[in-house]
């Protein structure tokens, strides 16, 4: 049975992020993948698919079946063969006795057909082809400027089919790239497409941090020779102060509904964390009363708990405070130097940088048993994000005096590496 | 602890001490500020203590002031440095603050910009604390030799502009820093 689902609400929304991509296009950004990534680390088992040519349409300025080879093969997590046998288009039917030889197990079969009002229709078909049964199908019907997005959904879509857990190709990425005494402040997808500057300045910026909306970033920049912490509307590219105090300003944290940033401020003689409101309004309310040295504030997804890093045991250790009760508990435990902590949006593991041997490494820690894991083999990791499925953690570390992007699996099996021209930190993965 | 605990009575003792004969109304609501910050520092401090040694400091300060027929010139150094991992104002610090002091009052009309730096181990934001620590103990120790609240600014710039770009102890040495700039 072939499934049908237009994907009404979530094409409105990707929309209006592209639109915002568009009217921000730079005609110096990278011309397609800025961004070089590649798999360092991958799956021992992986599963193979053969994607078919979407057929029909002749000349799209995207493929969407080349980013979705493009997209699985990056994952780690499946080998993508190449297309020779399968003629293009949804309704054939492949010889399934060849392609099993070949130890295909899936195979994903697509067609894009031009309306009459120019908005392209993509409609795919993803077949078992040990069981030689269809596992499913959608349709969806965008202008020709949002065929990378439906790439990546059709990828999320075959992953979420496969591995039975979601994909996550089609979100965006933060990162600052310094160049030479210039720092840029970029917004690309998760692929490395479609970048553009949010800022472009002469002195350094740290800490970007996305709005849960996904519409805002909120940043610190150092352009007036102290850290002061600003909010930026991605559509329209207006910004405005959010905390100027006297002395330092950093770290913004949103708070998961939106309304309120937690913020690190040393305007009362220690670095310490306090709530204001993102516009900047209003006086900030300070969340304890410490003589210690407390920033890095991370809100947890149900908002229950702030997670921070704070040296009042006597070293740098990962925190959480709850507002309700206004408790703080410690976290970590092992070795001198935790910090940086940043919760999994399923609430499950919490990622952070631990220093083990003078090395700065990416690890986690299950939240239920109290498991510490280290994952990177990198060391001078740091600014670890979560992937809105749980799955996969976005860091900053550095390669042969090289500032780079990598990413490492929860579980720690696959590792990617996201490089450019210039030294590449603070990456933060949008929700 | 036991230490920290016994260098925190000791600065309580002398920072009573050293601001008594001070006739200036904001030192002295200061310091008594300072007098309760102490003791809450005494029970939930970290590493990188603000140890100001204040008898030193005010006879630093002292020396400093006495050719009082010269006009005070501004220091040529500007910088200070710090132990890895530490707050702590080395002799030669002091000294410096002292001297700095010392222009300060003569020239009434000046305000000062103290940036803390880091050096590039660990994370960003744990770097821009540790600088504003830094900062904070020079802001500190300017205070209590009587310079006023809104002469000072303390800030940090973390690790973001460090003076030796090397991944090496000699280069971290060189980073881990505060700055005067006067303005």
């Amino acid at each position: 049975m072939l499934q049908f689902s237009i994907m009404g609400p979530a094409m409105r929304r990707l929309s209006r992020f592209l639109c915002a991509a568009l009217l921000f296009w730079q005609g110096t950004a990278a011309q397609g993948g800025g961004l070089t990534i590649e798999i360092v680390g991958g799956a021992s088992t992986r599963v193979v698919i053969a994607v078919g040519p979407f057929g029909d349409l002749p000349k799209t300025p995207d493929d969407p079946a080349q980013i979705v080879r493009d997209d699985l093969a990056r994952s780690g997590l499946f080998k993508v063969l190449p297309v020779e046998g399968l003629a293009p288009g949804e309704a054939q039917v492949p010889a399934w006795g060849r392609l099993r030889s070949q130890g295909v197990d899936a195979v994903l079969l697509g067609q894009m057909t031009r309306l009459a009002d120019g908005r392209i229709e993509v409609r795919f078909r993803l077949h078992d082809a040990v069981r030689v049964r269809q596992l499913i199908g959608f349709s969806y019907t965008v202008p020709a400027t949002q065929l990378r997005q439906v790439g990546h959904k059709i990828a999320d879509e075959v992953h979420q089919a496969l591995l039975g857990e979601p994909g996550a190709y089609g979100g965006r990425i933060a990162y600052v790239v310094k160049q030479g005494v210039r720092y840029a402040l970029k917004v690309s997808d998760v692929d490395g497409y479609n970048a553009f500057d949010v800022i472009d300045s002469s002195e350094p910026i740290i800490s970007p941090a996305w709005s849960p909306d996904g519409k805002r970033l909120a940043y610190v920049s150092f352009e007036e020779r102290k850290p002061v912490v600003y909010v930026q509307d991605l559509a329209n590219g207006r910004r405005h102060v959010a905390a100027r105090f006297k002395g330092s300003n950093s770290a913004p944290a949103w708070a998961p509904d939106g309304r309120s940033l937690a913020v690190t401020l040393s305007r009362d003689r220690s670095s310490q964390i306090y709530l204001i409101s993102p516009d900047g309004q209003g006086e900030p309310r300070r969340l304890m009363a410490s003589a210690s040295l407390d920033t890095e504030p991370s809100f947890s997804p149900d908002g229950k708990f702030i997670y921070f890093t704070s040296d009042r045991g006597g070293s740098p250790q990962i925190y959480r405070f709850e507002p309700a009760s206004g408790e703080v508990q410690r976290i970590t435990f092992e070795g001198q130097y935790n910090v940086s902590p940043a919760p999994s949006p399923d609430g499950k593991l919490l990622a952070f940088v631990h220093r083990l041997e003078g090395a700065f490494r990416i690890a986690v820690l299950d939240m239920e048993t109290r498991q510490m894991q280290i994952l990177s083999d990198t060391d001078a990791d740091e600014s670890p994000s979560f992937a809105p499925n749980s799955r996969m953690i976005l860091y900053a570390t550095r390669v042969n005096g090289k500032g780079v992007l990598a990413t490492v699996s929860a579980d720690g099996r696959i590792k990617q590496r996201l490089t450019q021209q210039g030294n590449l930190r603070e990456p933060t993965w949008a929700p | 602890m036991k230490r920290f605990f016994m260098m925190g009575c000791m600065t309580v003792i002398l920072a009573a001490c050293a601001t008594k004969p001070s006739t200036e109304v904001p030192v002295e609501s200061r310091s008594a500020a300072a007098g309760k910050e102490k003791a809450a520092d005494v029970s939930t401090h970290g590493m990188g203590s603000v140890k100001v040694d204040q008898q030193a400091l005010a006879a630093q300060a002292k020396a400093a002031e006495s050719p009082k027929s010269v006009a005070v010139q501004r220091p040529a150094q500007s910088v200070c440095h710090f132990d890895y991992d530490s707050s702590a104002l080395r002799p030669e610090a002091q000294s410096l603050i002292a001297q700095h002091v010392a222009y300060l009052k003569a020239n009434k009309a000046q305000k000062i910009l103290l940036q803390g730096h880091a050096d590039e181990r660990g994370s960003r934001e744990y770097n821009l604390a540790l600088g504003q620590r830094r900062a904070d103990a020079v802001k500190q120790a300017m205070s209590v030799l009587g310079i006023p609240e809104d002469t000072l600014e303390a800030v940090s710039m973390g690790e973001e502009k460090p003076v030796a770009e090397g991944h090496d102890e000699a280069a971290w040495t060189q980073n881990r820093r505060v700055e005067m700039h006067y303005r």
